[in-house]
């Protein structure tokens, strides 16, 4: 039997604007098996970052029912998504959204506040995962004295640095130039075959999609073609 | 890390604006402190004599004065137990500006009605046998590094002597503490006996009567029958209560406490919008960092709870450098004005309640920012919508 990260059944999502009501998307269903790795494209305005936020609980649907691990999570509050959020989503932003007072190890460090680790433990887990994305040698750095791919490689490892089950990527590649852009797809690769995370990624960038196993196809809040890789 | 290096991060994180908000709050407190401690020193010495003593000055006005010979008919009231009377004597040493609050005063019954004076038997023995003697409050002794037994010429500018000069020569019997009334501290008591013998004018009057009573509860009926007896006399009387008098003496000098309130108010008022504004410049700058702590998992409260402490944190230092600033001035003053008010110095009770108001500044400025933190939707703060 199949085991999945994520199951969107039925699911609808509109915005009232004004007196306007704008549908995003309408009666999608879609199905995310573990350990998945799959690439959402589709043009500006197709509901591919909605459906993003959907995901990872940072956006409520309108309609219809949203699994992870076989449990519902549309109808959790903001307190239980938020540790919900930070037990099984790491998130990967384009624009990297480090803070800029914090160095790259303090960086990493923020989720595991929200645990009960120790400091050891935290400084522990924060130093594999710099080591992971090749940057242990820039701990101390800010991210101002970070190249742009350092910076991303730092706002990955924030993201694993609490074992998610589950990547959301929101244009990881979209700042960056081809040759870092790609040293940042093979982290995520990696993070998929060797770590087992299910990793979703939202990209116009049809290299970012070649890595992943299947890319879906959205417009107007529709799935109009599924492509699955060899 | 911890949540407390981020709250001072993100403090840090535009030094010159944090920096100008702490002095902003700096100077509010500052001026609360001094403020507050004069207000303090001013209005306690005031309201710190014994319910049991009562005074006794011309109706006019307490500057006339009365005869001397009213105090064996204040003595013969019913429920008197001690009688003092005592002159102004505008003194001063050596320096003619810097006043010194001296009274020329019969001793024993001084020492009746103020039996919460501290000092030696043998120095206490002393004033009464010396006719030269002088009483100085321990404050002001340390002042002018007088001892007992040292000989102190003082001069009035209201009195001369029969010989043409202003200055009388004295001896130092005692050094005092007042524990209940510390502004009596910084007092000089001379005997009044030597004063009337030897002053050119305003013999045998005095500028007012100090007496006790058996019971506070008596005030009320002696009050009335000692000013009932002088009723109709050349010279009529008001007899108080010795707090009410301090209180009223104190009125005339204007509704300090009103001055005092309206500042420190509007100063309170002017860092408030400051710092509240500045706080919801800083918070809004920051709102998709805050989104993206919201994306990592924490939760509204946890960013609630990061915003309050920074204004918090703010208000607290700022506080702690205005208060602090204010206890280094109110030295310097009382060491320039010493006895004026009484002990001028920042009590605990002034700094814990500007303790109190530093937290509800910092809770009050840090609200809003902290609610809008709070109800903050992550995909609009990270314009994802």
């Amino acid at each position: 039997m199949t085991a999945f990260s994520f199951q969107l059944r039925h699911v609808s999502k509109r915005f009232v604007k004004g007196k306007e009501t704008i549908s995003i998307f309408d009666a999608l269903d879609l199905d995310i098996p573990a350990q998945d790795y799959v690439a959402i494209m589709g043009p500006s305005g197709s509901g591919k970052t909605t459906l993003l936020n959907v995901l990872g609980g940072i956006d409520h649907i309108t309609s219809g029912e949203v699994f992870f691990d076989g449990k519902r999570v549309d109808t959790l509050n903001e307190g239980q998504l938020s540790r919900w959020r930070a037990a099984n989503v790491g998130f990967i932003f384009q624009f990297y959204n480090l803070m800029p007072v914090l160095t790259a190890a303090q960086n990493v460090e923020l989720p595991l506040l929200l645990t009960k680790l120790s400091a050891k433990e935290r400084r522990r887990n924060v130093a594999t995962a710099l080591e992971l994305v090749n940057l242990a040698d820039r701990a101390k750095h800010y991210p101002r004295e970070m190249s742009g791919g350092q910076q991303q490689r730092v706002a990955i490892a924030r993201a694993i640095v609490s074992d998610p089950k589950v990547l959301l990527c929101d244009e990881p590649t979209g700042d960056l130039d081809r040759t870092t852009a790609d040293e940042v797809l093979a982290i995520l690769a990696l993070l998929n075959r060797e770590h087992g995370k299910t990793v979703i990624v939202v990209t116009h960038d049809p290299e970012a999609a070649s890595h992943a196993k299947r890319t879906l196809h959205l417009n107007k809040g529709v799935f109009v073609e599924r492509t699955k890789l060899a | 890390m911890n949540q407390a290096l981020l709250v001072a991060k993100n403090l840090g994180r535009r030094k010159l604006r944090t920096i100008l908000m702490l002095v902003a709050i700096l100077i509010a407190f500052l001026l609360y402190g001094a403020l507050e401690s004069f207000q303090h020193a001013f209005y306690g010495s005031a309201n710190s004599a014994a319910a049991d003593r009562l005074i006794t000055v011309n109706k006019i006005n307490f500057t006339l004065s009365l005869p001397v010979s009213y105090a064996e008919r204040i003595r013969q009231v019913k429920g008197v137990t001690h009688v003092a009377y005592q002159n102004w004597f505008g003194g001063f040493y050596q320096d003619p500006k810097e006043q010194l609050i001296m009274f020329a005063a019969e001793p024993q019954g001084y020492l009746e009605v103020y039996p919460d004076i501290v000092m030696t038997p043998a120095e206490r023995k002393s004033w009464l046998n010396d006719r030269t003697g002088l009483l100085v409050g321990q404050s002001l002794a340390k002042k002018y590094h007088w001892k007992v037994g040292d000989h102190v010429p003082l001069s009035s500018n209201i009195y001369s002597r029969s010989n043409g000069s202003h200055t009388w020569d004295f001896t130092v019997s005692g050094i005092f503490t007042d524990p209940n009334e510390k502004a009596r501290e910084g007092m000089i008591v001379m005997r009044h006996d030597y004063f009337d013998e030897s002053v050119t004018f305003g013999r045998d009057t005095v500028s007012m009567f100090m007496f006790t009573t058996a019971s506070p509860a008596l005030n009320d009926s002696i009050e009335k029958v000692i000013d009932s007896g002088f009723a109709n006399s050349p010279d009529e009387t008001s007899t108080d209560t010795a707090a009410a008098f301090n209180r009223s003496f104190t009125a005339q000098l204007g509704n300090i406490a009103l001055i005092i309130s309206l500042v420190v108010a509007t100063a309170f008022a002017a860092i408030l919008l400051i710092v509240g504004n500045t706080l919801v410049m800083s918070v809004r700058e920051r709102t998709r960092e805050i989104g993206v702590l919201k994306t990592l998992g924490f939760s509204g409260g946890a960013i609630l709870s990061q915003i309050l402490a920074e204004s918090l944190l703010l208000a607290l230092v700022g506080a702690l450098l205005g208060l602090g600033a204010a206890t280094v001035i109110l030295i310097i003053i009382n060491k320039v004005l010493t006895g004026f008010f009484g002990s001028l110095l920042m009590t605990w009770s002034v700094f814990w309640h500007g303790v109190g108001w530093a937290i509800v500044l910092g809770l009050v400025t840090g609200f809003i920012p902290a609610w809008s933190g709070l109800q903050l939707k992550i995909a609009t703060a990270l314009g994802r919508r």
